[in-house]
């Protein structure tokens, strides 16, 4: 180290005022650094303050035709093939499909150019598309086709099975004809669940609500522009009928079996949840006895107790599932709790979004452009229900 | 003392001011030091101790234990008074009239908590955990202190539900019973949702694995050893099966959602699902379904309840019949679907063999149906003879009840027969009949009848006709033509001689 004599004669003993400045306004200089770090720095919440996802929510899908949707179309359209036999081949389905959808302007109505559609069947069980416990594979090939037809860019199928979903899919034959027809299977993964906000709070069974914020098959959705349903009429042990409200059961995920206890519950929850775009229901095959998961074909009836192949279009899922629960099991629908269940939630969240105004646009209550009215009778009256054979 | 800044004013050495300073400091560290060292040399105590008094007591691992056994907080309207861990002598007490139950089973330890509504504390639901020690105790107990009237529920391995009253479920070695006091319709915690949180604290496994049917040991086709649990089929047509499976009350539900509870209400204890396929060609396949019930009686009750049509009856264990693509049959406890493939290409004779293999492998033990050929035959409506294993005529005191309709001339009846386990249990449910009627209607006639008593009851122009002879308790009920209901009973009472 140098050493400067010349400095040490001339500067007085002691630390010099200019040292004196430096070490002051050095420990200054880090008392204040270390005191605006630590303000900076500081998280009061911990792990609390990490960032937080907000809950997704499902859109309305139907809402882009609601404004559309003139007081004379119909909410419901029916057609019946010919009683042939227990095979009920592709062109009658194809022919039931497009006479259904006529009425209602066709599938270029509900489909864009460019549209991802999700087409979700029942695939709950690995039963063969005979039983009746499964969408007919030949309806589903044929809306993907339609979908394309009408110029979707992509269709995703899609099903969330208590059992392995790829048995399901395989012996209900839906993969094989979803992918002869071009669509892609979506198959469920953890990495496509994800925790959505059915309603904005915690659900009161005293009010019969089940679900708050529950894990849902969501990537699907997310990808989605359009959303039909395909479900097909069954018998079911718990809750009376599966038909298309039933239907996005096959959506939730997690320990669902907890839901058997307030059945009619759950499912007019899923019915206020979903707002599709349309839905297409499979009444092929119709399961009359011993659902949800059959193993008869005695149990099984085509077109149900009508005896005639049906295919039911509607933008009205509850007066779609009343009216099949009458025409195709021969049941009446003043004794399905969760249709009236349902009618009254979906009642109350069109009314919340009309109090609310455009404010509520992007919440949860925020899907008030939907029909929903299980009095199919009214519907008849006013010709808003389309029956025709083809 | 030197600081950071201090450096280049230290480069001369200290003062002498700085240097006694600095001894002074070091002379202080050292006294600290040995002071320390010979106190502990000395006393061999710790420095720092907390005065025991002050000291908050050790938990006792048991407590600690029950803790962790029984959920704090499992709705959010509702309080978990603190857990208790007590002894078979403590427990005694606590389980009053159930308590030999316990005991004799080989209670190690009952942990008990109580959940108190926020809104109204008299509305209470009580969990008990019994630690048995090893699952074959739980299932003792499991089994002895399930009420008459229970049905099944899906929780733990096993489970039961009586009503909206209690819940009681086996899991390991644990048996859990969950009551309810005063708890109200809607409330937001139920014993059956207590139930499910307390048993995702256990871990449900069984006594022991399901006895295997043994395989044939000529065939050399080494199958894994789930497949053991189904039979192989001889004559090498059948591969043995593939993706066995077994499923228990508390999870039957993956299987066959939706219609889980109807099995459940016939006590359901074990499914055994594979799938069969035919050596040349594995396209040919058939599912087995296996489910085994509680009793024979039970088996029949589920196999007559999903019956429908007019099938044909087939040769096979106890009963059986084909439908166009599958065979279904009762042997034993066991309830057997065999359900084809859609592209099976397998003829009737392959099927039947394969279902003639799994029914030799179970044991038949006897029960069933053993009311049908007792109902007279006339004037019987068809397909309406059915078995009701649980609240019959929805009479909570009345379970595994045979009944059948009757028509004739316009008046219609329905005739039931119940085999009670003696002649006193038959004589209380007769009571239990009385003391129900004058809730509804009126009793118009009672009187000593051969080997036991008849009671008649007016409901509105409808009648009851109700009797118990020897450990039968039967009648006819809904009758609208009171002369046809003793005729018929008069001919019911005539078979059971």
């Amino acid at each position: 180290m140098s050493h400067d004599h010349s400095a040490e004669q001339t500067s007085p003993p002691g630390v010099s005022r200019r040292e004196m400045m430096l070490r002051v306004g050095g420990t200054l200089a880090a008392v204040g650094g270390s005191v605006w770090a630590a303000k900076h720095l500081y998280d009061p919440n911990g792990d609390a303050g990490l960032p937080v996802h907000e809950k997704e929510t499902l859109k309305n899908y139907f809402a882009p035709l609601f404004d559309g949707w003139s007081p004379s179309d119909p909410r419901v359209s029916v057609a019946r093939g010919a009683a042939v036999g227990e095979e009920i081949p592709r062109e009658t389905i194809q022919k039931m499909i497009t006479a259904a959808l006529g009425p209602m302007g066709g599938m270029s109505r509900f489909i864009a150019k460019g549209d991802t559609v999700l087409v979700k069947p029942n695939v709950a069980f690995d039963r063969g598309p005979r039983m009746g416990a499964t969408t007919n594979p030949d309806v589903v090939a044929e809306v993907i086709r339609m979908c394309f037809a009408a110029g979707a860019k992509r269709v995703l199928v899609a099903d969330n099975p208590i059992e392995k979903a790829e048995p399901c899919f395989a012996k209900s034959k839906i993969r094989e004809a979803a992918e002869r027809a071009g669509a892609e299977v979506f198959l469920p993964a953890n990495t496509s669940f994800a925790p959505v906000a059915i309603r904005d709070r915690d659900p009161d069974p005293t009010r019969n609500e089940a679900l708050g914020t529950w894990e849902v098959f969501y990537k699907p959705l997310r990808l989605a522009d359009k959303v039909i349903g395909v479900p097909p009429i069954k018998d079911h042990n718990l809750c009376f009928a599966s038909m298309s409200i039933k239907n996005w059961y096959g959506l939730l995920c997690g320990r669902r079996n907890q839901f058997h206890q307030a059945i009619h519950d759950i499912v007019s929850d899923l019915g206020m949840m979903m707002s599709p775009t349309l839905v297409l229901v499979d009444a092929t095959r119709v399961l009359m006895k011993n659902g949800p998961t059959g193993g008869k074909l005695e149990d099984v009836a085509v077109g149900g107790v009508d005896g005639r192949p049906c295919i039911v279009a509607s933008v009205d899922p509850l007066a779609s599932d009343a009216w099949c629960l009458q025409h195709l099991l021969g049941r009446d629908p003043a004794n399905l709790r969760y249709l009236s269940l349902a009618e009254q939630k979906i009642g109350q969240r069109i009314d919340a979004r009309k109090r609310a105004g455009p404010a509520a646009e992007g919440r949860v209550v925020a899907d008030g452009k939907r029909f929903a009215s299980r009095d199919w009778q009214a519907y008849e009256r006013q010709g808003l229900i389309k029956e025709q054979s083809v | 003392m030197p600081t950071l800044f201090a450096r280049r004013y230290m480069r001369d050495g200290p003062t002498a001011t700085e240097r006694i300073i600095g001894v002074v400091c070091l002379l202080l560290v050292a006294a600290i030091t040995i002071s320390f060292v010979a106190y502990a040399v000395r006393h061999r105590e710790p420095f720092f101790s907390v005065d025991p008094t002050h000291e908050p007591a050790a938990i006792p691992p048991e407590l600690k234990h029950a803790r962790s056994l029984l959920p704090e907080s499992p709705s959010p309207g509702w309080t978990r008074q603190d857990a208790v861990a007590l002894t078979p002598d403590q427990a005694a007490r606590a389980l009053a009239d159930d308590a030999e139950k316990f005991t004799k089973a080989g209670l190690k330890r009952l942990y008990e908590g109580r959940f108190i509504s926020r809104l109204d504390s008299k509305q209470q639901l009580t969990v008990r955990v019994a630690d048995m020690g090893t699952p074959e105790a739980a299932k003792v107990v499991f089994d002895a202190v399930k009420p008459a009237t229970a049905v099944g529920e899906p929780v733990g391995v096993r489970g039961w539900r009586n009503g909206d009253a209690a819940v009681g479920f086996q899991s390991g070695r644990y048996f859990s019973l969950i009551t309810a006091n005063n708890v109200a319709s809607g409330a937001t915690l139920t014993p059956q949702l207590l139930a499910r949180e307390v048993a995702d604290r256990q871990i449900a496994y069984d006594a022991s694995a399901p006895t295997a049917a043994k395989p044939d040991k000529n065939d050399k086709s080494a199958a894994a050893p789930a497949a053991a649990l189904l039979p192989t089929v001889p004559g090498g047509e059948w591969s043995p099966a593939q993706g066995v499976a077994t499923y228990n009350p508390g999870n039957l539900w993956e299987k066959i959602d939706g219609r889980a509870e109807q099995y459940l209400a016939f006590d359901f204890e074990q499914l055994v699902f594979g799938t069969y396929r035919l050596a040349a060609d594995s396209a040919s396949s058939i599912d087995c379904f296996i489910y085994k019930m509680r009793d024979p009686l039970k088996a029949y009750g589920i196999f007559q309840a999903e019956r429908s049509g007019h099938p044909e009856s087939i040769k096979l264990g106890k009963e059986g019949y084909r439908t166009k693509s599958s065979i279904f049959f009762i042997k034993g406890k066991a309830y057997v679907q065999l359900i084809s493939g859609e592209d099976s290409k397998a003829t009737p004779e392959q099927f039947l063999a394969l279902a003639n293999a799994i029914a030799d492998s179970i044991p038949d033990e006897g029960g069933g149906n053993w009311a049908e050929a007792l109902f007279p035959k006339k004037d019987l409506v068809e397909g309406s003879f059915s078995f009701q294993p649980k609240n019959a005529f929805s009479l909570d005191f009345l379970n595994d009840v045979f009944a059948a309709e009757y028509e004739a001339n316009g008046a219609h009846l329905t005739l039931f027969i119940h085999q009670a386990p003696d002649e006193a249990a038959a004589k209380k449910t007769f009571e239990l009949y009385a003391d129900y009627v004058p809730k509804q209607g009126k009793i118009v006639e009672r009187a000593a009848s051969d080997g036991g008593e008849t009671l008649i009851a007016d409901f509105g122009g409808e009648y009851d006709m109700i009797f118990y002879k020897g450990r039968y308790f039967g009648g006819a009920t809904s009758a609208s033509d009171l002369s046809a209901a003793k005729s018929r009973i008069g001919e019911l009472r005539e078979a059971l001689k």
